[in-house]
């Protein structure tokens, strides 16, 4: 009796979450592992007649180039996909922390609505935002050509020039999400003791000094989840670029899960297209493990 | 004289979030002002601002883009995903939070699949789905949105189960409650509100869902997103339908953003960041 007491309590806890587990591993692992074999396959629904050819590690050498289907090399969407990343980070951080130093002074009740207000954009579908802005960029009648012209400034045509158009994808990302670093910071921004910031005052410290000393190691832990959480989002940009740029003009915005996407599901390519997210998979999982290493280190 | 030039400091400061707000909002103003032009103003040159207003494009939504009926899809899929991460999230959240379970590798496993690039598992899933026609079904879209809101609903209620003193717990099973007991009796009333906020949380993901629905839906169930994807005849597109949708899935965004207010910070962020 005692003992049949003493094994419920044991196994109990794994009940509550075996349905999570079984759901995760059938929808999640699995398809993981089928698309090993799949990547190791010749496999394309455009020509069936091909059949599925085992062959080994050549899918992954064949992304390396440019050949076939694949219009873009591996390491250039790569680079495309870094650019797109940098960009977008580093905006997205800026306007951020200049939003949230600037209200941090003043953060009463009065700005609560407009924080609300600020937080509609990164709750709107991707899709949508990229539906918005494609209207917005418009050479001819686009608002943001409007603006320019009315400013006498030059004005691009935004999707349909190269380097314009991953200009306009991390516009259009940056609007998106900077209201999440700069409530993020804000919150960090805070919630840094007043004390040290009052001491720093009496030691006659500058602005300057102030930022650098003891507000920036102050938010140092949510500058770097902010690159963590936005991070891993980029890097599986889909909506934007299929709505804005749909990897366009030519390749200049093809970034990685967008050829993944094209290789998979416009060519059918399967087996190519299964290597190419495994490698998309791999640099999602570096990128992880580096930065929660560094979340991780310990405080000195 | 001092508190005058305070006052007038303090008007200049609102002022200036003013226009820096309404200069953030204009692209989402611009589209709800677009959405109630006349099609021949939505293209003109220079933009017109005044204008009689129209709302065809709200009624063409409905006879030339089927929009209304998928919202209905959108709206099955995304109750259902909400009320599954609920019903098998709470479970393990309270599990995860209370017993230690899987020391640190269960939930970073769990949350890994949030992570998961979803082209990586589309594939083969299409695959799967394709040889067992089911394909364009509800069940297949609900199971999808699983893997990433499943975890995201498991992190989240972990950190506010987290927040609830663990001595209710060691009270009620003095008192007799085994596992189940204390999850019914304490755990669930006590997070009843951040139940709702995950709930609200996962529809509002499901909803803005594209590109699973894109690559696993092609008639029956097709949700609104998707139809963003086409506001596009042969050579020129249909803004007047496209803002019109976009304003039409604003509204209740607009609620749901009054309703969770500063816990939009805590949900983003994982529950990484308490407000």
């Amino acid at each position: 009796m005692k003992e049949k007491g003493l094994i419920r309590k044991k196994y109990s806890p794994w009940l509550f979450i075996a349905p999570t587990i079984v759901i995760l591993i059938s929808l999640g692992v699995f398809p993981l592992i089928y698309s090993v074999w799949l990547s190791l396959h010749s496999y394309s629904l455009m020509d069936l007649a091909r059949g599925i050819k085992w062959v080994g590690g050549r899918n992954f050498l064949d992304l390396l180039q440019k050949t076939g289907s694949l219009r873009i090399s591996f390491v250039h969407a790569f680079l495309l996909t870094l650019v797109y990343m940098g960009g977008c980070l580093g905006l997205e951080l800026a306007i951020g922390l200049g939003g949230a130093l600037a209200f941090a002074r003043k953060a009463d009740k009065k700005v609560r609505i407009q924080r609300t207000l600020a937080m509609v954009p990164m709750l709107i579908a991707p899709v949508v935002v990229g539906n918005i802005w494609k209207y917005m960029y418009q050479y001819s009648y686009g608002f943001a050509n409007f603006l320019l012209r009315s400013g006498g400034l030059p004005t691009p045509r935004w999707l349909s020039e190269g380097s314009w158009a991953m200009v306009s994808l991390i516009l259009a990302d940056a609007w998106e999400w900077c209201p999440f670093s700069f409530l993020v910071l804000l919150a960090s921004i805070l919630s840094i003791p007043k004390v040290q910031l009052e001491a720093a005052d009496i030691d006659g410290a500058t602005q300057w000094q102030r930022f650098l000393y003891i507000v920036l190691p102050g938010i140092k832990k949510s500058l770097l989840l902010i690159i963590l959480i936005r991070g891993i989002e980029l890097i599986k940009t889909m909506d934007l670029v299929y709505t804005l740029t749909y990897g366009g003009p030519a390749t200049a915005t093809s970034i990685l899960p967008f050829n993944a996407f094209f290789l998979g599901f416009k060519y059918f390519e399967i087996g190519k297209a299964a290597a190419y997210a495994w490698l998309l998979v791999a640099f999602t999982n570096i990128f992880v493990i580096f930065f929660v290493s560094v979340l991780r280190e310990p405080r000195s | 004289m001092k508190g005058s030039i305070k006052k007038l400091m303090k008007i200049g400061s609102f002022t200036v979030t003013f226009v820096v707000f309404f200069i953030y909002l204009l692209p989402l103003l611009w589209a709800v002002m677009s959405s109630i032009k006349d099609s021949s103003l939505i293209i003109a040159i220079p933009p017109v601002f005044l204008f009689k207003p129209t709302f065809s494009h709200y009624l063409r939504l409905h006879t030339e883009w089927i929009f209304y009926g998928k919202m209905w899809n959108s709206f099955v899929v995304s109750s259902i995903t909400a009320m599954i991460c609920v019903v098998v999230g709470l479970p393990a959240a309270f599990v995860l939070a209370r017993y230690r379970l899987g020391k640190d590798w269960l939930p970073i496993w769990i949350l890994s699949n949030r992570f998961l690039p979803i082209v990586a598992i589309l594939l083969p899933l299409f695959l799967m789905f394709r040889t067992w026609r089911l394909l364009d079904t509800y069940i297949v879209l609900i199971l999808v949105y699983l893997i990433p809101n499943l975890p995201f609903s498991i992190w989240l209620l972990r950190g506010f189960i987290s927040d609830i003193p663990i001595d209710l717990d060691a009270a009620a099973r003095v008192d007799g409650c085994g596992s189940t007991g204390v999850l019914f009796r304490i755990i669930l009333p006590l997070t009843s509100s951040a139940i709702a906020v995950v709930a609200i949380f996962v529809f509002l993901f499901s909803w803005n869902e594209f590109f699973i629905p894109l690559v696993l839906t092609n008639r029956n169930v097709v949700p609104v997103s998707v139809s963003f994807a086409g506001f596009k005849m042969k050579e020129w597109y249909d803004w007047g339908a496209m803002t019109a949708g976009a304003v039409v899935c604003l509204i209740p965004l607009f609620l749901m953003v009054m309703v969770l207010g500063q816990r939009i910070v805590r949900g983003m962020t994982l529950g990484a960041v308490k407000e």
